[in-house]
């Protein structure tokens, strides 16, 4: 299936917030200030049948870039890519790195379009093109996510004082050739897999060291917590979401209902039951967009801050890995002075062990500062938004039945 | 044509109400000078409305009178009971028992003809009734038995009959329309149910998970407003439930009692076909009976000949009475059902109304919850 999303991504289904429209969804989940020397957005992106090809589009004024103004196209894998290189990156070893973005995943919509396909005789011709409408609504919303997300990613690189000087970064959005970035084989992913089972096997080594330093002792114990809890309530704000989109769908189904009903004839209750089709209709559409909003607000927030506290995890790790291993460099020193042998070697390793950590220990304190920073002005930014169009929409709703029941009641 | 006329003065003041369904029911009406008092209350057994629906078939059916049906049976719904299980879904089960039973006896009440038959009078008034047998026919899959044997006898039937007015075969026609549609929508109003319960349970789970978050988050301001939307998560969590209490009360159950009508409305359609098929049947026999007269005056038996004329005479008097049968029959089928539109369209009106006020008044609550929490939200510093 191919849809195309030109300029800005205006033209939304309705049911999408207003908000989604044409504004740049980068400030959605993270508190970002922009930047005149550089900026990056995702301007279009092509949804093919099994990749999406985004265009990045940069303006900056910095010398390092050939123009001020230039866009690439780019799939996902090049986004893994580039964020894969941060994390190999010793020298970013104390930040913490922007979460990668999802991969685009239509194939629960695209079945469902294929059931709809295949179901085509079994319905009347208004059912089949109400229902085909919903669901390339649904791909639309699920395509416009996964642009958000990539975009999201590329600004907090951009924004970031150390990675947005990166080399890789920097030709991730000037090459214009392809990168070449194929996707990892069986072999790799197999490396990947025990690299991070390594790597959780150490965190639960070094989490068990109380640390000295007030600080991050609590930092650590705040962000396990965190990140499970966040885990919790992302799969059960998903759940309560999807409850409530299958409660819209049914209404909507009713309403059709209702109108075949009214449409029987003209006596009074038919006239009675095609008003009431058209407000469950209504309705409905509004309580859809009810469902869309807590996901855009609520959902997306808890699931992206679920990748951003695995990411400031992944910092503390990182650190105290090197804790051990300055502490086992210190150990070498001692047994190295205490023999007389290899000492000056056993010293410039200690030393580079004690910088490496004072390194990270500093750079992490910051980042997990601002973490927090943006943590709570992203919560506060969607819970407002939230809390707002929760009140749009049930406004909406009232009125609606306000009008309706004052049209029914005064024709009895 | 004058049978709407007759339609105008048909009201009442009947109020049956039924309460305390746990076993025994108990019910208290105000009513009309015929009746001993005003108001009295009396216990009844949920075998009891069985009973007199049975009594009403046999006798108001064949008149043509559409019967309402009392609630179905449901062995499973009533061991709970009886068993004495408090869990949510009995006491559901209790509730729409009783709202049934109360639906059912206001329809019996407001019919101008039935409020008369004796059985009912009985049912309301006398203190003890005598214990109902054979209500055995009447559970759910009973009930549709007896409307499809008395189809199936229509269908066996091998003279066609020739309708010089369509209006009973349009009627007839419209009748199995809507019904099929009715069931479509109890269907979709069911589904609706479920999600709604279904995201009642997840509602109450997210809250407690938005809970646990709050505590985790150490923003003071945002562990506060984390901690108050999980408390309006909880209340979203009542306002779900009210709503699929509303769904499935209001809105499904109104479909089902009056898919149970249409039921009841066909079977005296097929009691007039009936009352049409035991007229032709006497023509008929009055035919063979006048073909014997005849060959046994050729055949000059004079004894026989008198019990011959006798049963002429019988069969002419049992032609023109099941003629009278049919026409009456006819004629009561049409008021029946003009009374019934009537009813009916008044029934899905005030119930759809009620629904949508309750929707409205959820609505309003809404946004009282989201107004309070707003300002927390803002606060988060």
């Amino acid at each position: 299936m191919r849809s195309c999303c030109q300029e800005g991504l205006d033209d939304g289904p309705d049911f999408l917030s207003e908000e989604d429209r044409g504004v740049s969804p980068r400030a959605v989940n993270v508190d970002l200030q922009t930047d005149a020397t550089l900026q990056v957005d995702i301007s279009d992106a092509l949804s093919e049948r099994d990749k999406v090809k985004f265009t990045v589009h940069t303006k900056s004024t910095l010398p390092n870039f050939k123009q001020n103004e230039f866009s690439v196209v780019r799939q996902h894998e090049e986004f893994i890519w580039l964020h894969d290189s941060f994390v190999e990156n010793e020298d970013y070893a104390g930040y913490i790195i922007p979460p990668a973005p999802p991969r685009p995943d239509f194939d629960a919509s695209r079945e469902k379009l294929q059931k709809l396909g295949e179901g085509e005789g079994s319905m009347t011709k208004e059912e089949f093109t109400k229902m085909k409408q919903e669901l390339e609504a649904e791909y639309l919303a699920i395509f416009k996510k996964t642009v958000a997300m990539h975009e999201v990613f590329l600004c907090r690189v951009a924004a970031h004082p150390v990675l947005r000087k990166d080399l890789n970064f920097h030709v991730f959005l000037e090459y214009n050739q392809d990168l070449s970035v194929r996707g990892k084989n069986k072999k790799e992913k197999l490396e990947d897999f025990f690299k991070n089972v390594v790597k959780s096997a150490d965190g639960v080594l070094v989490a068990g060291v109380k640390d000295v330093d007030d600080f991050f002792e609590h930092e650590k114990t705040f962000l396990l917590e965190y990140h499970n809890r966040v885990k919790d309530a992302s799969a059960k704000s998903d759940r309560m979401i999807r409850s409530h989109k299958n409660a819209a769908d049914d209404i909507n189904r009713i309403a059709s209902s209702l109108y075949t009903l009214g449409t029987q004839d003209s006596t009074d209750l038919c006239k009675f039951f095609l008003k009431v089709s058209e407000l469950f209709e209504k309705t409905r559409k509004i309580e859809a967009r009810v469902a869309a909003d807590e996901d855009l607000k609520l959902a997306d927030l808890l699931k992206y801050y679920l990748r951003e506290s695995q990411a400031a995890k992944d910092l503390l790790y990182r650190r105290s890995r090197s804790l051990v291993d300055y502490e086992n460099a210190n150990k070498a020193l001692d047994k190295a002075r205490a023999k007389n042998r290899d000492v000056l070697q056993a010293e410039t390793s200690q030393q580079l062990c004690c910088h490496k950590f004072e390194k990270i220990s500093e750079s992490a304190k910051q980042e997990l500062i601002d973490f927090k920073t943006r943590r709570v002005a992203a919560f506060r930014k969607n819970l407002v938004e939230l809390a707002e169009l929760e009140l749009k929409h049930a406004k909406g709703n009232l009125q609606l039945l306000q009008s309706c029941l004052g049209v029914l009641k005064g024709n009895t | 044509l004058q049978l709407e006329e007759d339609e105008a003065k048909d009201s009442f003041d009947v109020d049956v109400a039924v309460t305390n369904p746990e076993k025994v029911v108990q019910f208290k009406d105000t009513s009309l000078p015929m009746f001993r008092s005003k108001a009295f209350t009396v216990r009844r057994r949920y075998s009891d409305f069985l009973g007199l629906y049975e009594k009403l078939s046999v006798k108001q059916s064949l008149l043509g009178c559409i019967i309402p049906p009392p609630p179905e049976k449901s062995v499973v719904g009533m061991t709970k009971v009886k068993v004495g299980m408090d869990d949510p879904s009995s006491v559901e089960f209790v509730e729409r028992r009783r709202a049934a039973l109360e639906r059912y006896l206001q329809r019996v009440v407001s019919h101008p003809s039935l409020l008369q038959d004796p059985d009912v009078r009985e049912f309301l008034e006398r203190e003890e009734l005598p214990r109902a047998v054979s209500t055995q026919a009447l559970s759910g899959a009973g009930f549709l038995k007896m409307i499809n044997k008395a189809s199936d006898a229509v269908n066996k039937m091998t003279i066609k009959m020739n309708e010089s007015d369509t209006w009973f075969e349009d009627k007839f026609q419209e009748v199995e329309n809507e019904e099929q549609q009715l069931r479509k929508l109890h269907a979709l109003v069911d589904s609706l149910v479920n999600h709604r319960k279904e995201l009642c349970g997840n509602t109450a789970v997210f809250a407690k998970s938005m809970a646990m978050l709050g505590n985790s988050e150490d923003n003071t301001a945002l562990s506060r407003a984390l901690s108050q939307l999980a408390e309006v998560e909880d209340k979203m969590e009542q306002l779900h439930q009210e709503q699929a209490a509303s769904d499935f009360f209001i809105f499904e159950e109104l479909l089902a009692d009056y898919i149970r009508l249409l039921g009841a409305m066909r079977g005296c359609f097929d009691q007039r076909m009936r009352a049409w098929q035991r007229w032709q049947e006497a023509q008929s026999t009055l035919q063979k009976k006048r073909e014997a007269e005849a060959k046994l005056l050729w055949a000059n038996k004079p004894d026989k000949l008198q019990q011959a004329k006798d049963e002429i005479t019988e069969w002419e008097a049992r032609v023109t009475q099941y003629e009278r049968d049919f026409d009456r029959v006819g004629m009561t089928v049409r008021k029946e059902v003009l009374r019934f539109e009537k009813e009916k369209a008044k029934d899905f009106k005030s119930q759809i109304i009620k629904y949508l006020e309750a929707m409205l008044q959820s609505q309003q609550r809404l946004i009282k919850f989201w107004e309070a929490f707003l300002p927390e939200a803002k606060a988060i510093a």
